[in-house]
């Protein structure tokens, strides 16, 4: 098969027959081609069609066919012409089927750019100019439609997930999760969501957004219900990739570079993170298996960050991130240094998440009972979070308030549904 | 003559899964109101009708965007009209042939934009 | 369509209220090209009657068809070219100033063709 044809409908694809180990390799391959080109294919096809909706059908059905096609048959040599010919394919199939085949089918003339569908090699970096599917991501990060619609619709349309991945990756059935993007859909539809990248004036809090969905992307790949603490690393790794996708197509967005330092220096602690399926809490880490080339990353975009002068909560956490990966054992961290970031976090994002971190680093340079003062004015916001009980634990032990300190021990344990969690919790408790 | 709004109130179910032949009749029923208005001596200004709930996007105090309508409610407000009445109670006449047969409506007079309500 | 809360209104000064009013009838003014006719600002919700719907038959009471705190105060159709212009138009609306208060924003249908909800 020559270079020319190499986009071809599925069926058409011979299916030269290889070792099973390498089968299951590809995998990993497959769901790196088809996350590096379904988003442009998917903003091209919206683009032309002039409905997302058809066209997020289209190619969600090519992505299907071609992971048949290719865990069979193997990568085509162009990845990117292959499933927009499969999704321009099925979107004319759909046309079709609901009779407006005549007047929608002029509107398809201009024909896609394969070529602009289909940047590079898998793996490649990704394009460094204008990316087409920056106004992708900023409608279907709509403050219109709900979070979780949000972030499922980003993951389908953006990110290449099918819906079965979606659903396993934040716990929902499949029924749910497809309702949900059909829904947010809709709604783009009919209300007129546009696909475009906000106008500055509204840029910096659209952009908030998104950023929040990337980050809760990155977090559901932890707090994983009933889960253990090694699973679900792709959806970290899509949250990372994506981060990366927004950081180089605005390059002068402090946040989105902020964003990218933080998810790098999460990343970089992963693999300490989690020992055996337990977790470990950061000052009980094994810092020699901390990911130095992500931490290097991390640095460099948070620099990058800092010389576009614009400060904001995403590179504040990052700095605070900084600080606990540059000390080289846990008890040299700059914990005064942590809560003067946090003291300037507040006005960004006076958050109870935040003032509960804030009290930590307050516990840290000695002030407990100015943290436990904290603390108990979260009460109210934070009473069903396991995470506030653990903490309150620590600061009462602090000070010698041991029956209450196991009392909130015991507290955050029948609170937290994560099963690595409540071990941690459950191995301090003596349970 | 003084102007009113009748506000519609509806049960969802019976629209959105409503046959092509059942959404017929809903929009027959209300050409029948819209001549029944002006054979009961009142006259309609105005009137719309709204996509669904679920297409709602509300924008609360303090400017902040979410999804959603802003009362959630079982019955959902699914359009109004606006007509001009000699009373209240011939409002109400007229309002009680307004299709709505899931639910109600609602008659509310309209501010007269020349005096100030507050 | 402009929703509030009448409890909560009622705590506001008055003079506030005047201020408020007097700015939203600016409002109207200055985005006149984008606001089409047919909108209306209601009277308060004690003025309401309500025709109910049963299969058992129709009864009309007193009172606002919602058992909601938060009632219609009334609405305007906007023409605009997608969402992110109504939200645009929106926020600027003087009475958002109140935490009582909120704008649900709907897409008006064209009568005759089925919605796709």
């Amino acid at each position: 098969m020559s270079g020319s044809n190499a986009a071809v409908r599925p069926d058409a694809v011979s299916a030269p027959s290889g070792p099973r180990d390498q089968i299951a390799a590809s995998d990993h391959v497959l769901s790196q081609v088809v996350r590096e080109q379904a988003g442009r294919v998917v903003a091209a096809l919206a683009a032309s069609l002039g409905s997302l909706d058809l066209a997020e059908e289209s190619v969600a059905e090519a992505i299907e066919e071609a992971l048949r096609a290719w865990r069979k048959g193997g990568l085509p040599q162009n990845p990117g012409a292959w499933l927009t010919q499969a999704a321009r394919h099925n979107a004319l199939d759909r046309l079709r089927r609901e009779k407006t085949y005549r007047t929608k089918l002029t509107d398809m003339a201009p024909s896609i750019d394969s070529k602009s569908a289909a940047p590079g090699e898998p793996g490649a970096d990704p394009s460094r100019e204008a990316d087409e599917r920056l106004p992708l991501l900023f409608g279907c990060c709509h403050p219109a439609l709900a979070p979780d619609a949000q972030l499922a619709l980003t993951l389908r349309a953006v990110c290449g997930l099918t819906t079965a991945q979606i659903a396993r990756a934040t716990f929902s059935t499949e029924p749910a999760t497809a309702q949900r993007i059909v829904r947010a859909k809709r709604k783009i539809g009919a209300t007129g969501i546009p696909l475009q990248i906000p106008e500055s004036t509204e840029r910096a809090e659209r952009l908030d957004v998104v950023l929040t969905i990337v980050s809760v992307m990155y977090n559901e790949a932890h707090f994983v219900e009933g889960g253990s603490a090694a699973a679900d690393r792709d959806l970290a790794d899509d949250a990372l990739w994506l981060a990366d996708v927004v950081a180089a197509a605005l390059p002068g967005e402090a946040e989105a570079h902020g964003l990218l330092s933080l998810l790098l220096f999460h990343r970089a602690r992963e693999s300490a993170r989690s020992v055996g399926g337990e977790l470990v809490l950061l000052v009980d880490q094994d810092r020699s298996r901390w990911d130095r080339a992500h931490i290097a990353r991390a640095h460099i975009e948070l620099e990058r960050a800092a010389r576009l002068r614009r400060p904001g909560r995403w590179q504040l956490q990052a700095a605070i991130a900084a600080c606990h990966a540059d000390a080289e054992t846990a008890a040299a961290t700059d914990w005064p240094q942590v809560l003067a970031l946090y003291d300037l976090l507040l006005g960004h994002d006076p958050s109870p998440v935040v003032r509960l971190n804030r009290a930590v680093a307050l516990d840290q340079v000695g002030a407990h009972v100015e943290a436990l003062t904290e603390l108990d004015a979260l009460e109210g916001a934070l009473s069903r979070s396991h995470l506030w009980h653990a903490v309150r634990a620590h600061v009462l032990r602090r000070l010698g308030r041991d029956d209450e300190a196991l009392a909130a021990n015991l507290r955050a344990l029948d609170l937290t549904a994560n099963e690595a969690e409540r071990r941690l919790l459950a191995a301090r408790t003596g349970r | 003559m003084s102007k009113y709004a009748i506000l519609i109130y509806d049960d969802q179910a019976n629209y959105v899964n409503a046959t092509p032949e059942a959404w017929r009749a809903v929009v027959d029923a209300h050409v029948t109101f819209r001549k029944q208005v002006l054979e009961l001596g009142g006259s309609l200004v105005g009137g719309e009708a709204l996509a669904p709930p679920s297409t709602a996007t509300t924008i609360m105090g303090g400017s902040k965007v979410t999804d959603g309508p802003f009362i959630e409610t079982r019955k959902s407000f699914n359009g109004y009209y606006v007509i001009e009445a000699r009373n209240p109670a011939h409002a109400t006449e007229i309002a009680r042939l307004c299709p709505a047969p899931g639910g109600g409506v609602e008659v509310r007079l309209i501010v007269d934009p020349s005096t100030n309500p507050f | 369509m402009f929703t509030f809360d009448p409890a909560l209104d009622a705590q506001v000064p008055p003079e506030r209220m005047q201020g408020l009013y007097a700015r939203a009838h600016e409002w109207y003014r200055v985005n006149a090209a984008q606001i089409a006719d047919g909108g209306a600002q209601l009277q308060s919700v004690e003025t309401a009657t309500t025709v109910k719907n049963s299969p058992s038959g129709t009864v009309v009471v007193d009172g606002p068809f919602s058992e909601a705190k938060e009632v219609i105060g009334g609405f305007s159709i906007i023409d605009v070219p997608n969402l992110d212009a109504a939200i645009k138009l929106v926020r600027t609306w003087p009475f958002l100033e109140l935490p009582s208060w909120g704008v649900e924003i709907r897409p008006i249908l064209t009568v005759g063709r089925k919605s796709e909800g």
